[in-house]
Order: structure tokens, then C-alpha cells, then sequence
């Protein structure tokens, strides 16, 4: 159960933040997930929903990003990882489709694939930075 | 009412490495050698520990943080070799992390310690994401959990600095192939070292006692 421990991190960061900023309600949390992390994104949702029923996020919508690996090599090659955002509930209506960005049909082979990538230039094997991040990125408040 | 964003940054996962790097840095004031070792439940984490700990014992002074939902039982094992022994009672998790290990390590007498191992919970997943302070990883295999676990975890021998596979003696029976083991290890790490071992091979356990010493 890590997401619990993390959503409870999250949970008590966002607050404190609100409430330093004297918020009456919290909209939106913006959330980044590395994907090399272990972290599953609707284990994640479920426990922060649940951690912030009566409190002034309940009714805030979650907008993750999915963060990817920057890719290097030792000749100098370089990619940026992608960043992709879910929709937010009032764009996707759906509760699914917050999730579905996510979900790769073969996440194991998804993973599996920042490893065995050879560079582009003098096929070694890339080295992946980054995506091992869970970032509190943003929240909108109303004071 | 007014709308307000308030851009945070702030990295959840990035405040357990940064408690890490503390735990480490007073690891290493105080010249103690810790190991993270990882794997899954009854792949042979504890036993390995108690062999280097009968092995290696003569020459190092060895404590162990054994981590565990209820870990009193290893704990018992190690403390009959009469070392220094840390239970870790994780209660819900299913990792130990670096808050867990800072508080362990303010109630020890580090000055008296060459070696700590850090014995983490049964689990190949949840681990690789907290770095508790350790100077070296080991990830520990055994063949009875299939040929294709290491194929199944990729992230944790990408992140470990020695891997181990274990129990290699009964692989025969589980039908394992070790040669397969081994391969799968070096395409998701290619420059790590890799090693063999079983209870019953006496020059397999010498071989991961030296190996421990050799980055000591």
C-alpha cells in the first residue's frame, strides 16, 4: 500500500498550503507521476478521494501528468521525456477517462522499453533521468 | 470569491531521498558500511544475512535493521548470532523507508558498527522507490519464484548494485533455469555483478561473503 503513504504525504502537504493561503476551497491538484515509479495512478486517486472527503478538496478535481524519462547516452544523445496531462473531470465528464492516459495496454512492456532502447546515434543502451518523481505541481484555490 | 494557482513543485518522492542522503551522511561520519537487501518473501534475504554475518563476523562488527509487517521473528534469528539487532515493525507498508531507518539509526550506537545490514520487507516492487541511506543494493532471487521473476521486476535489478540467485541447488525440481536467470539480469544491467548461490554450496556462500567484503 504505497499509495496510501505517498496520498497521505500529498494530502497534508496540499493542506497545509491551502491554509496558509487562506483558501475557502481547493479546485484543482495538479499532480506529476514519473512513470518508472511503482505508483499506480487510480490506487493513488482512490486514496486521496477518500483522504479528502470532508475537507475543503473534496470536490477538487485531480489532473495528473504522466512524467517520462529524459533518455541519454553516453556519446552526448539526448531526448526529452514527454509530459502527458489527463483531462480534468470537467473536460472528460467521465471518471474513466481521467485514468485511461495512464494505462498503457502492456504497461510491463511500457517500462520494459526505456530500458531496451538502443541510442539512435552509436546504439548503446540509453540511460534514463528522471521519472521517478511524484510532484505536487499545482493547486488552484478560491480565498 | 477569488480563484488563486499556487504553483508548489514540491516532489513527495524526492523528500525520502534527500532524508536518504542525511541517513547516509551519518552513516558515513560515523564509518559504518550499510547494505540494502531486497527480494522477495523466503527468497533467503534472512538466511544470507545470517551466514555473512557467521562468515564475516570475525573481522567486522555487524548490526542488522530488520524490516518486516511484524518483524520480530527475523529480528530473534539474528540476535541468537548475538548482534545488534533492530526490529522494524512497518505496520501497513510494505517497504521501509528513509523517515523509518533515521529513527532506528538516532537509537544506535553507530561508532560500534562496521557493517548494517538493512533487511528490507519481502517485496520486489515497492523497495526499488525508497533509497533508505544504503552505500550498496542487493537484490536477492530465488529460483523457486520462477525463471521469468526477473523479466517481471526489471526496475529493481536496474536500481541494484549486486543481484543474487539463489537457492540454485533445488532449481532442477522447480524446473528454473539459472543460465536464463542470469541472461535476464545482464539485459536489464548489463555491468552488474551476478551471483550463484545455495546453502548447500559452501564455495557459493564464501563467494558472497567476499563479495560483500570486497567493497568494504
Amino acid at each position: 500500500m504505497h499509495e496510501y503513504s505517498l496520498a497521505c504525504e500529498v494530502v497534508k502537504n496540499v493542506m497545509s498550503i491551502a491554509e496558509a493561503n487562506q483558501a475557502k476551497e481547493i479546485r484543482t491538484i495538479t499532480l506529476g507521476v514519473g512513470k518508472l515509479t511503482h505508483i499506480n495512478p487510480e490506487q493513488l486517486l482512490f486514496c486521496l478521494k477518500t483522504l479528502m472527503t470532508d475537507t475543503i478538496a473534496k470536490d477538487a478535481d485531480i489532473v495528473l501528468q504522466a512524467i517520462f524519462p529524459n533518455m541519454e547516452c553516453e556519446c552526448g544523445y539526448y531526448e526529452k521525456g514527454e509530459v502527458i496531462y489527463s483531462a480534468t473531470k470537467r473536460e472528460a465528464k467521465e471518471k474513466r477517462n481521467i485514468l485511461d492516459f495512464l494505462k498503457e495496454p502492456d504497461e510491463f512492456h511500457g517500462i520494459r522499453a526505456f530500458f531496451e532502447t538502443p541510442c539512435p546515434k552509436c546504439e548503446k543502451m540509453l540511460h534514463a533521468s528522471g521519472g521517478r518523481e511524484l510532484i505536487i505541481q499545482s493547486i488552484d484555490i478560491e480565498q | 470569491m477569488l480563484m488563486h494557482v499556487i504553483n508548489v513543485g514540491h516532489d513527495v518522492l524526492k523528500a525520502n531521498d534527500m532524508l536518504a542522503e542525511k541517513n547516509k551522511e551519518l552513516l558515513d561520519k560515523n564509518g559504518v558500511f550499510a547494505i540494502n537487501i531486497m527480494g522477495a518473501i523466503g527468497s533467503g534475504k534472512t538466511t544470507l544475512i545470517e551466514k555473512a554475518i557467521e562468515i564475516l563476523g570475525d573481522h567486522y562488527r555487524i548490526a542488522v535493521i530488520a524490516g518486516d509487517v511484524v518483524a520480530d521473528m527475523d529480528a530473534a534469528r539474528f540476535a541468537k548470532l548475538g548482534i545488534t539487532t533492530i526490529p522494524v515493525n512497518t505496520g501497513r507498508e510494505c517497504h521501509l523507508d528513509a523517515n523509518l531507518i533515521e529513527n532506528v539509526l538516532s537509537s544506535m550506537n553507530l561508532r560500534d558498527i562496521d557493517i548494517l545490514f538493512m533487511e528490507n520487507v519481502g517485496n520486489l516492487i515497492c523497495p526499488t522507490d525508497y533509497k533508505l541511506g544504503e552505500h550498496l543494493r542487493i537484490v536477492i532471487v530465488s529460483v523457486t519464484e520462477g525463471d521469468d521473476i526477473v523479466l517481471k521486476h526489471p526496475m529493481i535489478f536496474r536500481s541494484a548494485d549486486v543481484a543474487v540467485i539463489h537457492k540454485t541447488d533445488i532449481a532442477e525440481a522447480v524446473y528454473a533455469d539459472c543460465e536464463k536467470m542470469e541472461r535476464d539480469v545482464r539485459q536489464l544491467n548489463p555491468n552488474i555483478p551476478i551471483l550463484l548461490t545455495s546453502i548447500r554450496d559452501t564455495e557459493s556462500i564464501e563467494q558472497w561473503c567476499s563479495k560483500i567484503s570486497s567493497y568494504i
